[in-house]
């Protein structure tokens, strides 16, 4: 499997935990007064991400760039319920039909060419350089504590979530969020154990969705390794029907 | 040219020349989305892959079993088309079939073959808690990487290590089947096929039940005609962040190797016993730099115990110099057929590990993987390595060199390569 598809999982991770299902409603109920809290703030992240009982579905079109070589785009289709999802690989068609299954910290892979449905782990690295975690994301209320970071500026916010286990993917996470609903996200910064810089997200276009705003564009940088950049593309948005029994590794099978 | 034209020429230069300089310095890519396309649901889907490749075998030309009866091939090529096709009707039906057409070439032979692995019709509820299928169905219900003891229906012979690029191993089984997903259980009645020696048809039932989540576990339940019920379970469970575990068993009425030829004038087959029973117990891991690792045990009772080896060792010999010096009856010969059957039919031993290791993708997408087979009971190898390559969204290969390490009546070393090469493309269109 290769890298590209990985760095979706990046996005994935990153989009749908930072922006996806912003829901502007949720944010302009928010005082800046009531903006203060951090673990407020935390749940408006959450909230983004579509941890919720309603599901929705969208499509991710990526396009990573390295140095001294061509870009390459790969397609995604994503159903989300709550802590649930399911990622459907739709090109390269090298990759096609393969599904990635998502249940709270549970994942299993299923491989259409043998129809074989394997458990595999967060850190297990299908897609390239990105871990699995980074695809499905994580529960930020849950794994994360947070805080405000005083600033001159005043219309952002920083907010740094530390992890409440060693064995998160982050250890460390700082988001800027506008300091005005809705709390649009601005940009992420992603750290490893070591305090090393991982990844940078910016958060570059917002599309609305029934009402509700959505990231639609995105730029990923490495910075570990240079001119290593992915643009993520969310679109599509849909309200969807999820059964709960879609998101069993039983079903996806015939899907 | 002119004084003019030369100042001219030298600040366009320039200008490019420092123009394209700023923009390698700029390396952040623009917005390739300004025209993007959206991805659609399609009523009717197909997709079709090429897969080809060549190998050549070192023969291992001291084959216990084979006093020179048996040409072993040298060169092998094998070309197939595998063609998927998805239709969807009435958000609720679904039609599925899978056929593959091949080319294999040897040294001695060429032939032609097309096969339909899978044809069936799907039907799952709106909640999709419900589903039945009729038709032709590849079943996967082991979770296992190297070793698939809970696949209970098994066309052919199922040897994802030894052969993986033999699509015959992906054939289902005619069946009917009906499953119920409620939570994170799920239940399911098969009913399939079942040919006796006579090459009538009757029928065989399974009952399958399991739980998905934290702890992964399934349970089988298998009747077969004129037999008692075999058994057979699996459980996996993510330790931690980067280690798996599972555990297969089965309990079978039906030995995998046949005794009938090789030990039937010998008292060490307990035929009133008729239960033999296989386990795995394997784990993974992942570095977090990428890199993976694989373990597994494999217990099978099917396999031949100390004794029973000893016996067919002994008779095999005495079948094999009666050949070389002319004086082999019929019985000889047959003897040694069975043998070198034997080499097919399942683990020859009883105790087996297995370790893999694989580097992460590398950014031109390159991958090294590295795997042994040990017969922990006779000590003889199969060592697998791999280089794989992705070379563009349609394209990947795999160059592998297997080498089989044994003593002469030893496993691997009966194998009738003593190592071998293989170069594999796969085009997906």
């Amino acid at each position: 499997m290769n890298k590209d598809l990985l760095k979706i999982a990046l996005y994935f991770v990153l989009s749908v935990s930072v922006n996806y299902a912003y829901s502007e409603q949720v944010n302009d109920d928010l005082s800046s007064e009531q903006n203060n809290s951090a673990s407020q703030l935390i749940q408006i992240i959450d909230s983004y991400r579509g941890l919720n009982s309603k599901g929705f579905s969208f499509d991710i079109t990526n396009v990573s760039y390295k140095e001294n070589r061509d870009s390459r785009t790969n397609q995604l289709s994503v159903d989300v319920k709550q802590d649930n999802s399911l990622v459907k690989f739709q090109s390269p068609a090298r990759q096609q039909g393969r599904i990635l299954l998502k249940k709270h910290s549970d994942m299993w892979l299923y491989i259409p060419g043998t129809r074989k449905v394997i458990r595999i782990s967060p850190a297990q690295r299908l897609l390239g350089e990105t871990s699995n975690a980074d695809v499905t994301g994580s529960n930020f209320s849950r794994d994360y504590t947070g805080e405000i970071i005083p600033k001159d500026n005043p219309e952002q916010i920083q907010l740094e979530l530390s992890a409440k286990k060693s064995n998160m993917s982050y250890q460390k996470i700082t988001f800027w969020l506008q300091n005005q609903a809705p709390f649009k996200p601005i940009k992420s910064e992603y750290y490893a154990r070591s305090g090393k810089l991982l990844k940078t997200a910016q958060y570059k276009a917002f599309k609305e969705f029934n009402g509700e705003l959505k990231v639609h564009k995105m730029l990923l940088s490495d910075p570990l390794i240079s001119g290593s950049y992915t643009w993520m593309l969310f679109d599509n948005y849909r309200s969807s029907e999820l059964p709960d029994a879609l998101f069993n590794k039983e079903a996806i099978v015939s899907l | 040219m002119s004084k003019n034209n030369l100042y001219f020429c030298c600040s366009l230069f320039c200008l490019s020349f420092f123009s394209l300089q700023s923009w390698a310095k700029s390396t952040i890519p623009d917005d390739p989305f300004t025209q993007s396309k959206k991805i659609t649901a399609k009523q009717f889907e197909h997709n079709t892959q090429l897969q080809t490749f060549v190998q050549n075998n070192k023969i291992n030309e001291e084959q216990s079993f084979n006093p020179g009866l048996v040409n072993f091939e040298q060169n092998k090529q094998l070309a197939v088309i595998d063609w998927q096709v998805k239709t969807q009707w009435q958000s609720n039906f679904q039609g599925r079939a899978r056929t593959i057409a091949q080319y294999q070439h040897t040294d001695s032979q060429s032939e032609t073959d097309t096969t339909v692995l899978e044809a069936y019709i799907n039907w799952t509820s709106d909640d999709y808690a419900w589903q039945w299928q009729l038709g032709r169905i590849k079943t996967q219900w082991s979770t296992g990487f190297n070793w698939n003891l809970t696949n209970l229906l098994k066309p052919h012979r199922d040897r994802p290590y030894i052969d993986l690029d033999d699509l015959n191993q992906q054939k289902g089984w005619d069946m009917a089947t009906i499953k119920f997903n409620q939570n994170n259980w799920f239940y399911q009645l098969v009913i399939a096929d079942y040919i006796t020696q006579a090459r009538n048809h009757k029928q065989q039932y399974i009952a399958r039940l399991g739980f998905q989540g934290s702890h992964d576990f399934s349970l089988l339940l298998h009747k077969q005609p004129n037999q008692n019920l075999n058994y057979a379970a699996n459980y996996n469970k993510l330790i931690t962040n980067d280690i798996t575990m599972r555990f297969e068993w089965s309990f079978l009425h039906q030995r995998e190797q046949q005794t009938k030829v090789l030990l039937d004038e010998t008292n060490l087959v307990q035929n009133d016993a008729k239960q033999w029973q296989k386990f795995l117990i394997g784990a993974g891991y992942t570095l977090d730099s990428g890199h993976n690792f694989r373990l597994e045990y494999l217990n099978t009772k099917h396999g031949f115990t100390r004794d029973e080896w000893s016996e067919i060792s002994t008779k095999s010999t005495t079948a094999y110099e009666n050949v070389i010096n002319n004086q082999a009856s019929e019985q000889d010969y047959n003897y040694l057929s069975a043998s070198l059957n034997s080499l097919s039919q399942g683990q020859l031993r009883q105790n087996y590990l297995y370790l893999m290791y694989a580097t992460p993708i590398s950014n031109a997408l390159w991958q090294y993987r590295q795997s042994m087979q040990f017969n922990l009971n006779d000590n003889s190898q199969l060592h697998r390595l791999e280089l794989l390559k992705s070379w563009n969204n349609h394209l990947t290969s795999r160059l592998q060199l297997e080498l089989f390490n044994g003593c002469s009546y030893c496993e691997y070393g009966l194998n009738p390569n003593q190592h071998s090469m293989r170069l594999v493309f796969n085009w997906a269109f």
